[in-house]
């Protein structure tokens, strides 16, 4: 068998650059394949081997191009709008509408006899908030799906989210707020993965990532003061507010986009 | 053909053309090759990415054997790539038609 150096060299660099690479092994061994595969065919035309192989590589594409595109490729993940995703943005598109009205509802006074008053009042805690935060959860499931997991951040972000609850306990009274703290990191890094995944538009993108990090950024700042008791419900439902309204909006784009399981939808739409 | 033109076909494409039966990567560029008659020539390596996405996807399954002492990866259509390619391909048939008819007409002659 001929001696393929120069495809040796391209595949050291392409692992080199590659390194930090998850899928790099594949990438190598179908890289190799396709390399002294596209050889032998070109020496069959006439070519010799050392002309062969320069023409193979030259084909293939440098190692840093390949490399980038693989990378860049991989942040998309396998971005592709389903049925799933299209009905989980339009929970969330309805999530903003839903918290809005129960928070307003839930602010009604119940009144003595608990007349029309209670009842808004009843069906705002009891129906439309929990609705709300359902829509709001489906909301996030539909965009991890649209990334088709997001990585490994979306990974730590799902973590996050999981072990909330089981962190923010042993704070006590303050366990809401160190609950918000996680999810609102959570949520900050699920933000960062979506925008470097580059598939959903960057407008909505930074609101959402905006929200979570306003929050904690007066959280450090006021921790400890006299106004956390003030200032910190605002900031609370000031950034709540930036995400749920960014989710709604990502939610009515994602509604939009023409699923690709389904039957008759445009080709347009594969991306 | 430019790689911004393909934006947005090149799935479709490389279903196509894997629908036709199991290959692996060198044949499946082959084929985009020859099939469109040398218009689509990107560079091999960045084809591969597309391919692991649409496997991300279901759309693609891979299987590996070893081919002369290498390792070689297979690409086969899935039942969820099949469904997925076949009302697209009519569909875009029908809108290259209509460009076609369009871009391809020449003008209306001026009557007076």
């Amino acid at each position: 068998m001929a001696d393929n150096q120069l495809i040796h060299a391209y595949l050291c660099e392409l692992r080199a650059s590659l390194a930090k690479f998850e899928d790099a092994v594949i990438v190598l061994e179908e890289a190799e394949d396709h390399l002294t595969e596209a050889v032998s065919h070109l020496e069959a035309t006439g070519l010799d081997h050392q002309e062969a192989q320069v023409q193979a590589l030259a084909r293939y594409g440098s190692a840093a191009f390949v490399s980038r595109t693989c990378i860049i490729e991989s942040r998309k993940g396998a971005a592709v709008p389903t049925t799933f995703t299209r009905r989980a943005g339009l929970a969330a598109a309805f999530t903003p509408f839903l918290l809005v009205l129960g928070i307003i509802g839930n602010t009604v006074y119940w009144g003595e006899n608990h007349g029309p008053g209670g009842t808004l009042h009843g069906a705002s805690s009891g129906f439309l908030l929990p609705l709300g935060l359902i829509c709001f959860l489906l909301g996030l499931l539909g965009l991890r799906a649209r990334h088709r997991g997001l990585g490994r951040l979306g990974m730590v972000a799902l973590w996050l989210v999981i072990a909330a609850p089981f962190l923010s306990v042993p704070a006590g009274w303050g366990a809401g707020y160190v609950a918000v703290i996680i999810l609102s990191a959570a949520v900050a890094i699920m933000g960062v993965a979506m925008l470097r995944a580059g598939v959903l538009p960057v407008a909505p993108l930074m609101m959402f990532i905006a929200g979570p990090l306003v929050f904690l950024a007066i959280c450090s700042v006021i921790a400890g003061s006299d106004l956390a008791d003030s200032i910190s419900s605002w900031a609370l439902f000031g950034s709540l507010g930036l995400t749920v309204v960014a989710l709604g909006w990502l939610g009515w784009y994602q509604w939009n986009e023409p699923a690709l399981d389904r039957p008759g939808s445009s080709p347009l739409a594969m991306v | 053909m430019r790689a911004e033109v393909l934006r947005g076909h090149l799935d479709l494409l490389l279903l196509a053309i894997v629908q036709d039966g199991p290959q692996h990567g060198y044949a499946i560029i082959e084929a985009l090759r020859e099939r469109s008659d040398g218009a689509i020539d990107l560079p091999d390596g960045t084809v591969y990415p597309a391919l692991h996405r649409l496997e991300s996807a279901g759309l693609l399954s891979s299987e590996r054997s070893h081919v002369d002492g290498r390792p070689r990866r297979t690409y086969s259509i899935t039942s969820g790539g099949k469904k997925a390619v076949a009302p697209k391909g009519q569909e875009f048939s029908a809108f290259a038609r209509v460009v076609q008819n369009i871009v391809g007409t020449q003008p209306w002659p001026i009557t007076n």
